[in-house]
């Protein structure tokens, strides 16, 4: 009978064109798992059409435009050669005889639905784990250089051992390609990309537009002004251009990062420089440090670091103070806010930091100094001690970076609600989880003055216009708790869509609530 | 290609004048205020692949003394109830009459027909607006409803299942004439 009738349906074509094109079926069909992805996909119409718009979402999100073939009432749309695991999408629009361009979206998975597509948000959170380890990265080697720098031009009484400036002159190296790479990478955090994607040009085009390109170019000029340093014979020339190191360092952390960007910019700015130039100096000494006491007069330069350390001590609490007043503006905003929870493991961290730096200093030292044969080696562990503290502060500081973290990587998305309100009737809307992927959707109705209504059928419609997504179509069923249900529906994309309830209240009477849900990143 | 195809999708709607084709519509295009309106409902298509068994209208508060045509093939039934208004018909005060009008038969999703109904035009339609008469097709699994009615500010084309309608034009300009 079925055959028949469509036999009876291309027989009849230029009757039939008068109404407007229908999908009737698709290979693969909506909602289907296919185990492995089909060179094509086969769309049949009620009618002729010609296809205006393929556009396949991927399981990542991505929207690849695709080409396909019209012959009388069949479409046909060649897929990619490699086509990933998961739930995929095409959004079709085709214009039928009648002009009348209709569109729809055809599901299907192949392998398996993808339990959570990983949305742009997740790239970009992966994006933003991989360039703060690499910020970690760059900052250990910056401040290596750079306090190895200061230190022989201003503490040492000689110049550095080789030691030493084999190290420093490693990792002012190190800093150029871990800095460059970390340009690409926070292109792909700015777009929302895989990491594979560093290979295209588009990720480093965007990180280079963004301030983290001025934070490495003045790090490479640190870096390269503390191994010029390191490397010269004079003492003045050695000192300028240590503190020239010291001074690039120091505002490469104040022009990018949210730190610098706290109003007062007048306040923060110059408190962040302050605050990265204590500690470039105070951690970047403990590596010379250790290495001098295998040297000559370990007591003398012990002194005179002391001499210096004690007030970048006072400069470093200081301008952290005065940085997390203006960051968190109370401390009630830090309990609980993982921003509060970082903070506290570092101030925790900075704390044992300064004991031990304390004991060193009012121990350790005036011992060494009176030729205790026991404190060298006590005050080498201190300083290894310190070493591996300062290490863990500046991995912590760079975490910074993540807070707030996207809250979809730490809570289980919640529910998104919406309430429309319209003379004719009002609609609760709540989809679970409330971010893009597979969501259910489930609604309540009462009429425009809080009466019981209850729809004879209901229809969920969303649409994504802008990035070009035809409306996907639910029918919603009451269930046993009076409320209506659809879905599981994939919505691909984070964003604005539109969604539109039709309720047939009588057989000559329907109500068409619309709104715009935004699903976050 | 895909662009001039885009191009002619947003064309043609516009140089054919209306996607009247499409809907289920009224072969007129008008009524006169004061006269007695001959209305031919026009059905394209069934619901998706099924046929029509039952076509019914929707008489909206306005038109009275409601009569459809008798149709070979077709039952007829009508509907009547209480107008919200009263209205003067020749001398008679008509405070009920036709409110619905069914009717039961097979149309094939493939073949195209016609549906004739009359009603008088009162004045309580103003000229110048659209008098919009929902209508259902019934099929045996489903229905198509052509019940949409704009809104204020909206367009008939906006809407996915606009009800067919027609113009209301006042008596003195003809709406034979011009």
């Amino acid at each position: 009978m079925r055959l028949l009738l469509i036999l009876l349906c291309l027989a009849l074509l230029p009757l039939q064109a008068l109404a407007h094109a229908q999908l009737r079926g698709s290979d693969p069909a909506e909602g289907v798992v296919v185990t492995e992805a089909p060179a094509a996909i086969v769309l049949e119409f009620n009618e002729a059409v010609a296809p205006l718009v393929l556009r396949l979402i991927a399981p990542d999100g991505a929207a690849t435009d695709l080409d396909g073939t019209a012959e009388n009432t069949t479409v046909t749309v060649a897929l990619p050669a490699a086509v990933a695991d998961g739930t995929h999408l095409l959004s079709w629009r085709v214009v039928s005889d009648d002009g009348h361009p209709v569109g729809g979206t055809l599901t299907f998975h192949v392998g398996a639905p993808s339990a959570t597509p990983p949305t742009p948000a997740e790239l970009a959170a992966g994006a933003a784990r991989f360039g703060a380890a690499l910020r970690a990265v760059l900052t250990v080697a910056l401040v290596l250089a750079v306090g190895a720098a200061v230190f022989v031009a201003f503490v040492a009484p000689a110049k550095g051992g080789p030691a030493l400036a084999r190290i420093a002159v490693f990792a002012a190296g190190a800093t150029i390609p871990v800095g460059g790479l970390l340009i690409g990478v926070q292109g792909l955090d700015m777009l929302s990309l895989a990491p594979c994607a560093l290979l295209t040009m588009q990720p480093w085009q965007a990180g280079l537009s963004a301030p983290i390109t001025l934070t490495v170019v003045l790090v490479a000029g640190a870096a390269v002004l503390a191994a010029l340093s390191l490397r010269s014979g004079g003492t003045s020339v050695r000192k300028v251009l240590a503190l020239g190191a010291l001074g690039f360092a120091s505002l490469s952390f104040a022009v990018s990062g949210h730190a610098a960007g706290a109003p007062p910019r007048v306040v923060a700015l110059p408190a962040v420089t302050l605050h990265a130039a204590a500690l470039i100096f105070w951690m970047g000494s403990l590596v010379p440090l250790l290495l001098a006491l295998r040297g000559p007069e370990p007591d003398t330069v012990l002194r005179r670091f002391s001499s210096i350390a004690v007030p970048t001590v006072a400069v470093l609490t200081l301008s952290g103070m005065i940085l997390t007043w203006l960051q968190a503006g109370s401390p009630a905003a830090l309990l609980g806010s993982s921003y509060g929870i970082v903070l506290g493991v570092k101030l925790a961290l900075v704390t044992v930091l300064l004991a031990l730096a304390a004991r060193n200093r009012l121990i350790l030292t005036p011992a060494l100094a009176a030729g205790q044969v026991t404190a060298t080696p006590r005050l080498k562990r201190a300083i290894r001690a310190e070493i591996v503290l300062g290490l863990a502060i500046l991995v912590l500081a760079s975490a910074f970076r993540l807070t707030p973290p996207p809250r979809a990587l730490i809570e289980p998305a919640e529910p998104l609600y919406a309430h429309i309100h319209t003379a004719a009737a009002m609609a609760d809307i709540r989809l679970t989880p409330g971010r893009a992927g597979p969501v259910e959707v489930m609604l309540g109705f009462q009429t425009g003055d809080f009466a019981e209504l209850v729809p004879q059928e209901v229809e969920v419609v969303f649409a994504q216009p802008a990035a070009g997504i035809e409306p996907i179509r639910l029918t919603a069923l009451q269930g046993g708790d009076g409320l209506w249900h659809a879905g599981p529906v994939t919505l691909p994309r984070p964003g604005d869509w539109d969604v539109t309830l039709r309720l047939l209240i009588t057989d000559f009477e329907r109500v068409t609530l619309t709104d715009t849900l935004t699903l976050p990143d | 290609m895909k662009h001039i195809l885009a191009l002619a999708a947003l064309a043609l709607p516009l140089a054919i004048g209306s996607q009247a084709l499409a809907h289920a519509t009224f072969a007129e295009g008008e009524v006169v205020q004061g006269e007695t309106a001959r209305l031919t409902l026009r059905v394209p298509h069934g619901c998706g692949d099924e046929a029509t068994l039952r076509v019914r209208i929707q008489i909206p508060e306005g038109l009275i003394a409601a009569q459809p045509m008798v149709k070979a093939g077709w039952e007829l039934e009508t509907v009547t109830g209480p107008y919200e208004n009263s209205y003067e018909l020749y001398g008679r005060t008509l405070t009920e009459g036709v409110r619905e009008i069914i009717w039961s038969g097979e149309l094939p999703d493939a073949f195209y027909d016609e549906f004739v109904f009359r009603a008088r035009v009162t004045d309580r339609l103003p000229a110048g607006e659209m008098v919009y008469i929902p209508a259902i097709q019934e099929c045996a699994n489903g229905a198509e409803r052509w019940i949409e009615i704009p809104a204020a500010g909206q367009d008939s084309h906006d809407l996915e299942d606009p009800a067919p309608g027609v113009m209301v034009v006042p008596a003195s300009a003809g709406g034979h004439g011009h």
